[in-house]
């Protein structure tokens, strides 16, 4: 069974983008058939960060307006062989697409492909209403600041609204010294706030900034924590049950300690 | 370093704690205003529920209280439901005679009445 997951969070900034790529990466390196489409229209931005932007020839409004074909528009991921992704228009704006025109889009490609990840932009307006319109699942992204938990409550209310149900949390930036001080919101408090399920927890590190820069989604690189919280992300999507990435690293020093604290009693 | 100095005299209350506490009061408020049913819609609800328990109970008619609410159930399931809020003066039915009205007159009892509803689709 195929779904359109849409990638969504009110605020901008929090991460929708590396977020997409992420998942969408780890999922087609699972082996799943999956296309990513930049539903930001106006400011495209997820070929920069899947690093695919000098591919871009057709993007998502020239498929719509019927000026190419769908297998035209979509470009081929050359690390990973079932991974696809379809651009945003640079040069029109949110309103040259309206809600059928994406419902049509996702049905089609849904024909194709395992999952449609789709990178909706910041706000309410329409885009969002578009980006929305054709999802069956919803991944609602959020950091522990004060303005994007709120803007991320606001977006769940518009999604149950719109009979997205059970949409699910993530996340994002998770500073876990900051939470130990009680300087960040925890992530159990970040749940109770808002109410909803728990996908994962992805820690605020450096690499996710390297690894963007080079244009390679941090799933690629074993080493990277974040990429690490994401591959597991993927696997709760396929279905599989992941316990959350351990990000204390003391605790992990503890446990080591432990545990040759063990062998040497034995 | 300094920064820690500083804390110790400045309050206690740790800014996590600050930042939950103040998205708890507000996360409510934006959720009533921004409910996906209008006000009038509401307000015609509220008097019309009022009418029906009126029929059968004594109501405090300034105290009613309808709203939604968000929920997550032991199993994490979310849902909706409208919460009704309905102090009365007399926990007994209107139908009874005169004559049981003798009795000495208890103290409001608050009785919560919930009931499941889906939202209806803001955007139409």
């Amino acid at each position: 069974m195929s779904e359109v997951i849409v990638i969504t969070s009110g605020k901008g900034g929090v991460g929708k983008t590396t977020t997409t790529a992420n998942i969408g990466t780890a999922l087609a390196m699972a082996g799943k058939k999956v296309v990513l489409v930049d539903a930001d229209i106006g400011l495209r931005n997820l070929d920069l960060v899947m690093g695919l932007e000098n591919r871009v020839v057709y993007d998502i409004v020239n498929v719509i307006e019927g000026s190419c074909r769908v297998k035209q528009a979509l470009i081929k991921d050359k690390r990973h062989d079932s991974l696809y992704m379809l651009p945003a228009a640079q040069t029109r704006d949110k309103d040259a697409v309206n809600a059928e025109q994406m419902k049509d889009l996702c049905q089609k490609l849904k024909k194709e492909f395992d999952y449609v990840i789709l990178d909706c932009p910041a706000g309410i307006e329409q885009g969002f209403k578009n980006a929305i319109a054709g999802a069956d699942k919803a991944i609602v992204v959020t950091t522990p600041e004060v303005s994007a938990v709120r803007d991320a409550d606001r977006i769940i209310g518009l999604l149950e609204a719109n009979e997205i149900n059970d949409p699910k949390l993530l996340i994002n930036r998770l500073r876990v010294n900051m939470v130990k001080s009680g300087d960040m919101m925890s992530v159990e408090d970040i749940v109770e706030l808002l109410a909803i399920n728990l996908i994962g927890v992805v820690p605020d590190d450096t690499s996710i900034i390297t690894t963007t820069n080079r244009g390679e989604p941090a799933v690629m690189n074993e080493k990277s924590l974040p990429g690490k919280a994401y591959k597991n992300i993927a696997k709760r999507i396929m279905g599989e049950e992941v316990p959350l990435l351990e990000l204390d690293h003391k605790s992990i020093a503890k446990k080591i300690k432990a545990f040759f604290a063990k062998n040497k009693e034995q | 370093m300094f920064e820690n100095i500083l804390k110790l005299f400045s309050s206690n209350k740790a800014t996590g704690t600050v930042a939950k506490d103040r998205l708890q009061v507000l996360l409510k408020m934006d959720r009533e205003s921004t409910s996906a049913i209008p006000e009038d819609v509401m307000e015609k609800l509220r008097e019309e529920l009022m009418q029906v328990i009126n029929k059968y109970l004594e109501i405090e008619q300034e105290e009613l209280d309808v709203k939604f609410e968000r929920n997550t159930d032991n199993e994490g399931r979310v849902s909706t439901a409208l919460v009704a809020n309905i102090p009365i003066n007399k926990a007994k039915l209107k139908t009874e005679k005169k004559e049981t009205d003798a009795k000495p007159k208890k103290a409001p009892e608050k009785v919560t009445k919930k009931e499941t509803a889906k939202e209806e689709k803001t955007e139409k």
